[in-house]
């Protein structure tokens, strides 16, 4: 089933919680709600649901109006982060109460459920009550419970949250193939940048109530829009330097106390269309950092901390008053303290204008406004 | 050093010398009524005659017999505390989860209810309880309770019920106020119906808050005097209930039988008694809101 | 929905069909709006029926002479028999500052000593004891409240008789040498009035403080205790801030139980001994109302009295409403009425 949201708005009393929303998620599709918490993921998904009514704006479902339409008569299934399990009934009366509120034969209901509980691994704790499973098994319950009746809607309230961290990563793919294999369209609220990456084909990202972007992960990844989801998307995180633009003949340059680097012409281009062409804000991912030799260097700076990640080593480093950080492959043989040469892949930069906190690269197929 | 151990020494004066009090009283109910008369606590002969109203009626065969009137009792308690559990759970489940126009007030409201003394309405519910008489079907002749109109067990029993309301309202609200939401939306997109929510989902998950309102509510029902006085036509009838057949002892003749009095009204306590030893644990979930208050 | 027609034919997409008027969408969204109604309608009915009408009904005896002698004659309901006699008398009678003064001080002692303080005190020792002990205690509170009103009063006039036969001049006056071993239900009525009424009235909040201190969870407790706190600091600064919605719940609620009961007293001294000594203003409208030196139950009378005291007791209740601000209960439902 398709969704679109247009110009959706819910306030509550002064806080608009979500602001003017638009959105279409195509039939089948998985699209990931990401934004930090607060920023009205869950007030979004509770108005699909049927659970708020919108301020304003209009929720269509295969191009029909459902603004009016109460939960029940919505055909959704959902996920709660705490689950939402009734604890006075057994795992295989909480799997089977849509169905008997549907008034489901009893044969056909037992089949059902035994199915779902199947898919989900559980098709041996149907007698147990919830306070008799672990959080993973819970979990899987009101998964079960979500799926048996078909739904054409799929909307999940960041299921993973309360999981331990093996466990979620198991259960992202569960929850992924799940999807495929049904082909129900999928809602998927996280604020886990990993977790929409790798699950959704498309990801919303919020903040305070407004959409940022709204694109596939990779494009989000290579391109970000704003400022914010730069710095929401990627970990470990963007590294933002404050920067002045400075056009002379051999090219552009970007200054600031400490460096001097020159920028590919075509991003120089843009950034001189862009009103406040003065300063900038050059954003630069750790894995775009890397440590040369000195004749090849962009600048020097000092290590001041090295948090091995395994594969990779994550440095921080130091120069006048500023910090960036490097992803440099283990072991990182430099000692804390040291003077280290450091590059910048210039053609993975980002440059933001300061004031709007829009990107000035942005090519024109990100936000409309 | 003194100082922090004198507290709890006073707390405990205060505590145990009234409590004394209770000791002492309880304690000349019961010896007085095994007694033909007593000074102090001291009998001065005792008998067993107090308590033949057990084996006989006293007042002659046309009185109920107290097992009969212990029924009485006994049904429009329950039937009082079945439709208080019901009807505040109701209203305290709108008042707690759904969104109405006036709604703040109408919590403010059930507590200004609570402020109309029952000495004010006792006359005019008299003539509503006759009117109800007059309804067909409930107002008269239903088996066990009589009916819901005047001089019924029914009857008293819904006017206790709303007496009771402002309390069993706001101590059903803060049962709800702690059930989680998600719950809720969880079974809305299930498919249920607000009703279906309240008695199939949340009601089951407060059974602690409604067995404590269930206690209380009985034990003040059991025990009810002015409404059963005033809205069953005389104390010999049909509908009489325990605390009006104690009256009977009193001013019917001239000299009071005090000591039969003490019986009776041990015979009516005791029961209650053993009932709130054994429930009083369950009685203490009567407190149902945690994050926010509740009560 | 004109608006939102023009929007999408700015899109060149075709104008959706919006299913509001399809009958069964209709029905159960209608059914939605009226769900908290019907919810409430059985308290709707009991309060109209039970409280309303009465006090309509008591609200229009009070302004006719209504009485014993003239019921089936008088036509209370036309209004040419409507007077504000009746108040009148209230405000010129001479017993008038005496009734009020005897209320004020009867429910302001016993609500403070008994019903709130009583039973704070009972609950806080209650809960940190043993348990079985504590148990004990409760359900010895909790005697007096349901032991049958007429056979407590009568035990209370036991307690309090005269020697040989009263209990406390038995045992402690008379050996002690206090007193002449007087009925002290005629010496001190107020004192008995006080202990009768918040004997019962400290169970009530004795079991809702009790249980509201057990519902703490025993993280706090625990964690102030570990800080180093006594007892009483865990009480004063742990416990009770924890309880303040039953402390205030129990407050107002019993000011007003007070305000309106009278059967213990109307038992015990019957407003006396003296001329009007014990009389609080809701006996005064059962006395009027129900019961008469001449044997002439003044209806109208009585009822002009009780519409006081509905008014008082309603002020009272909107003033605790508003100064404890019993609106911060009420939270916005998160679910929405669609
Ligand atoms: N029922 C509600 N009543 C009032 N405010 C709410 C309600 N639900 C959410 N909010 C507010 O709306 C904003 C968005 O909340 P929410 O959608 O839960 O955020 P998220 O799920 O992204 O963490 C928050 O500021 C929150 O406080
Ligand atoms: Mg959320």
């Amino acid at each position: 089933m398709k969704i679109a949201l247009e110009a959706l708005n819910k306030h509550f009393g002064k806080v608009k919680a979500v602001d003017s929303l638009d959105l279409e998620i195509g039939d089948g599709e998985f699209v990931a709600l990401l934004g930090p918490s607060g920023c009205g993921k869950t007030t979004t998904l509770l108005m699909l649901a049927g659970i708020y009514k919108p301020t304003s704006g209009h929720i269509c479902f295969d191009d029909r109006v459902v603004n009016h339409l109460l939960p029940k008569e919505r055909n959704i299934g959902m996920v709660f982060q705490s689950y939402a399990l009734y604890p006075h009934m057994t795992t295989f009366d909480n799997i089977a109460y849509p169905l008997k509120l549907k008034r489901v034969r009893r044969k056909e209901m037992k089949e059902r459920v035994q199915r779902s509980a199947d898919m989900m691994g559980i098709g041996d704790l149907l007698d147990r009550r919830p306070a008799q499973l672990s959080g993973g098994q819970q979990q899987r319950v009101a998964l079960a419970r979500a799926l048996v009746k078909e739904p054409a809607i799929l909307l999940f309230d960041e299921p993973l949250s309360n999981l331990d961290a093996k466990l979620r990563l198991r259960m992202r793919g569960e929850i992924k193939r799940l999807q495929e294999d049904l082909a129900v369209t999928a809602v998927y609220v996280t604020h886990d940048q990993v977790e929409a990456m790798t699950m959704a084909s498309r990801i919303a990202v919020m903040n305070y109530g407004v959409l940022q972007t709204y694109g596939a992960p990779n494009q989000l990844y290579d391109h970000p829009d704003t400022l914010f989801v730069a710095g929401f998307i990627g970990a470990p995180p963007m590294n933002f330097l404050e920067m002045t633009f400075k056009e002379r003949d051999d090219g552009f340059y970007l200054k600031s106390q400490a460096l001097e680097i020159r920028i590919l012409a075509e991003q120089g281009a843009l950034a001189k269309q862009d009103s406040i062409p003065q300063r900038v804000i050059m954003g630069i991912r750790p894995e775009n950092v890397s440590i040369v030799a000195e004749r090849d260097g962009d600048f020097k700076a000092e290590v001041y901390l090295i948090e091995p990640l395994g594969r990779e080593d994550l440095v921080t480093f130091r120069f006048v008053d500023e910090e960036i950080r490097a992803l440099v492959s283990a072991p990182f043989d430099g000692r804390i303290g040291e003077t280290i040469c450091l590059k910048l892949d210039k053609e993975k930069a980002h440059l933001f204008n300061p004031e709007t906190e829009v990107s000035v690269l942005r090519t024109g197929n990100g936000r409309s406004s | 050093m003194l100082r922090p151990k004198l507290k709890p020494v006073l707390a405990y004066l205060v505590l145990i010398v009234p409590s004394s009090l209770i000791i002492l009283g309880f304690l000349w109910l019961l010896i007085t009524s095994f007694s033909t008369r007593v000074e102090g606590l001291q009998s001065l002969g005792w008998t067993l005659n107090n308590w033949r109203f057990l084996w006989e009626s006293p007042f002659g065969p046309q009185y109920p017999s107290i097992w009969a009137v212990t029924l009485n009792t006994l049904v429009m308690s329950l039937i009082m505390t079945l439709i208080v559990v019901v009807v505040s759970s109701l209203t305290g489940y709108a008042l707690s989860r759904m969104k109405f126009p006036g709604r703040k007030g109408f919590l403010s409201l059930t507590l200004i209810l609570h402020a109309f003394p029952s000495v004010t309405l006792l006359i005019p519910i008299y003539f509503v309880l006759l009117w109800i008489a007059k309804i067909p079907l409930i107002g008269r002749d239903v088996p066990l309770l009589g009916g819901f109109g005047y001089n019924t067990i029914g009857g008293v029993a819904l006017v206790m019920v709303a007496f009771q309301l402002p309390f069993g309202i706001w101590i059903m609200k803060g049962f709800f106020d702690n059930i989680s939401w998600d719950m809720e939306r969880s079974a809305l997109i299930d498919g249920a119906s607000r009703f279906k929510v309240w008695w199939q989902i949340i009601m089951p998950n407060i059974k602690p808050g409604i067995a404590a309102l269930s206690i209380f509510s009985f034990l003040t029902a059991w025990n009810a005097y002015l409404i059963p006085l005033t809205f069953t036509a005389g104390r010999a009838g049909k509908s009489a209930v325990l605390s009006l057949y104690l009256q009977n002892f009193i001013s019917e003749s001239v000299m009071t039988e005090w000591n039969a009095v003490a019986a009776v009204g041990l015979f009516q306590l005791v029961p209650v008694v053993l009932f709130f030893l054994f429930t009083q644990e369950a009685l203490l979930n009567i407190y149902g809101g945690g994050k926010k208050g509740g009560v | 929905m004109k608006r939102r027609t023009e929007k999408i034919g700015e899109r060149g997409k075709p104008p959706l069909p919006v299913l509001l008027g399809t009958r069964n969408i209709g029905f159960s969204r209608m059914r939605g709006q009226l769900a908290p109604y019907a919810f409430l309608s059985p308290t709707l009915i009991l309060v109209t029926l039970f409280f309303f009408i009465p006090l309509v009904m008591v609200f229009i005896l009070s302004f006719t002479k209504l009485d014993m002698t003239n019921f089936g004659i008088l036509e209370w309901w036309k209004p040419v028999n409507w007077s504000l006699d009746n108040y009148v008398k209230i405000f010129t009678n001479r017993f008038l500052s005496r009734i009020l003064g005897n209320t004020i001080m009867y429910v302001a002692v016993t609500l403070a000593l008994f019903n709130v303080g009583m039973a704070l005190v009972i609950a806080l020792i209650t809960t940190h004891i043993k348990r079985r002990t504590g148990f004990a205690f409760r359900t010895l509170w909790f005697l007096p409240r349901i032991t049958p009103v007429v056979v407590y009063t009568m035990m209370w006039r036991a307690l309090a008789g005269p020697a040989p036969m009263g209990v406390i001049n038995k045992y402690f006056l008379v050996p002690l040498g206090i007193g002449g071993g007087e009925y002290l239900l005629h010496t001190h009525p107020w004192v008995f009035i006080f202990l009768v009424n918040g004997f019962i009235g400290a169970s009530f909040g004795m079991i809702l403080f009790a249980s509201a201190i057990e519902s703490i969870p025993k993280d706090y407790t625990i964690a102030s205790k570990v800080d180093g706190a006594t007892t009483w600091q865990t009480i004063r600064y742990v416990e009770l801030p924890m309880i303040k919605w039953p402390l205030l719940f129990v407050t107002t609620y019993q000011t007003l139980s007070l305000l309106t009961s009278f059967e213990q007293i109307m038992l015990l001294t019957d407003g006396g001994p003296g001329l009007y000594q014990t009389e609080v203003w809701s006996l005064t409208a059962y006395h009027r109302a129900l019961t008469s030196y001449f044997g002439n139950t003044q209806w109208g009378y009585g009822a002009a009295w009780s519409v006081v005291l509905v008014i008082i007791g309603v002020v009272m209740a909107v003033i605790y409403l508003r100064v404890f601000k019993f609106r911060e209960l009420v939270e916005e439902p998160k679910i929405d009425q669609l």
